[in-house]
């Protein structure tokens, strides 16, 4: 059952992330990989309420599998993000291959500790 | 941006064609290749490298035309690999995890070698279908966007830190935070050098197969 429940969410996460980072560089022709970044962070936010949540007895283990596990395992990257901050740093963009790690990792967390704090003010 | 005249005129070949490699300059595919990296710096413009023609971007790269294109092209077969790829890596992810699941305050090994196999696995696959060979159309979609997306996780990353510092140890989280950060660029790093390592002899042996069929195709 969980592991279904991975396999739907995983099936509409990972196409969401490819036609949101097509959707970000046709709207915004930048070498910064915006789209990547703007999928993690708001997978960190989804996954940080959820875990929060799960934890108060708010949200269930099957929600947790299906949109959480599943659903922004998919929809977030690390071997994009990385893949594209090695290739920033070759193609001599080091500022945006610093930035992107620092944008992530802080704007990730951020959005993390900030779901957290909403499942708290709805099911704490 | 795909207008482009005497383009076409500009393919053709000679013996000074030929780059330090000894491989074959298809001039064609060299003007697509500054416009693809127009926003990048003057070194991406120099021949004879090839990790310069890599896309920035892994899932998907506007910049290189036929990624542009291969959603209109075909939208079904594009989005199933990717949903088919993304089940399969994130199945395995959740199994790995399942397995070898983080104690309470401890670092999370399972999702650390998840995120830095796929960093390694994604430099390997990106060389290899931009550089190697007439990979199908479907092949970076399924296993890069795919499996290797569907793999890896960023958000389990960061809710494991949130995790680990609450616990306490904010210590052990920064570790693991600069760990992971760490050995997945040294992984992508090395997965593009050794490939590409691995494959340059064979390139400067063998004559550019994509460079002879523009060639082909120009003169039919």
């Amino acid at each position: 059952m969980t592991v279904l429940l991975v396999v739907v969410g995983a099936i509409v996460g990972a196409p969401m992330r490819y036609l949101t980072d097509r959707a970000v560089q046709a709207r915004h022709d930048s070498v910064f990989p915006w789209g990547t970044l703007a999928v993690n962070v708001a997978g960190s936010f989804i996954l940080g309420l959820l875990v929060a949540g799960a934890a108060t007895h708010g949200v269930s283990p099957h929600v947790v599998a299906l949109v959480g596990t599943g659903f922004c395992g998919a929809l977030t990257t690390y071997s994009t993000f990385s893949y594209e901050t090695v290739r920033l740093a070759q193609e001599g963009a080091r500022f945006y291959a610093v930035a992107n790690v620092v944008a992530s990792v802080v704007a990730g967390l951020g959005a993390a500790f900030f779901g957290a704090a909403v499942a708290q003010a709805i099911w704490g | 941006m795909d207008a482009m005249p005497g383009r076409q005129t500009r393919a053709r070949q000679s013996p000074d064609d030929r780059n330090l490699d000894g491989r074959t300059v298809d001039h064609r595919k060299l003007d697509q290749r500054m416009l693809d990296h127009r926003m990048l710096d003057h070194r991406a413009l120099i021949p004879g490298g090839l990790d310069h023609r890599l896309p920035t971007d892994s899932d998907v790269d506007l910049h290189v035309e036929r990624q542009r294109s291969e959603l209109l092209r075909a939208p079904w077969a594009v989005l199933t690999a990717i949903a088919v790829g993304g089940a399969l890596g994130s199945l395995a992810r959740y199994g790995l995890a399942v397995a070898f699941p983080p104690p309470p305050a401890g670092l999370p090994w399972a999702t650390f070698a998840v995120n830095v196999s796929g960093g390694l696995l994604i430099g390997i696959l990106m060389v290899l279908v931009t550089d190697v060979f007439d990979a199908h159309p479907l092949v970076r979609p399924l296993l890069g966007v795919g499996v290797l997306g569907g793999f890896t996780t960023f958000s389990t990353y960061v809710v494991d830190i949130q995790r680990i510092v609450n616990a306490g140890a904010a210590g052990t989280a920064l570790a693991y935070l600069l760990g992971t950060l760490v050995a997945a660029l040294a992984a992508v790093y090395l997965g593009i050098a050794v490939t590409r390592r691995a494959l340059r002899g064979r390139l400067s042996e063998e004559p550019d197969v994509d460079s002879l069929r523009v060639v082909e195709e120009v003169r039919s």
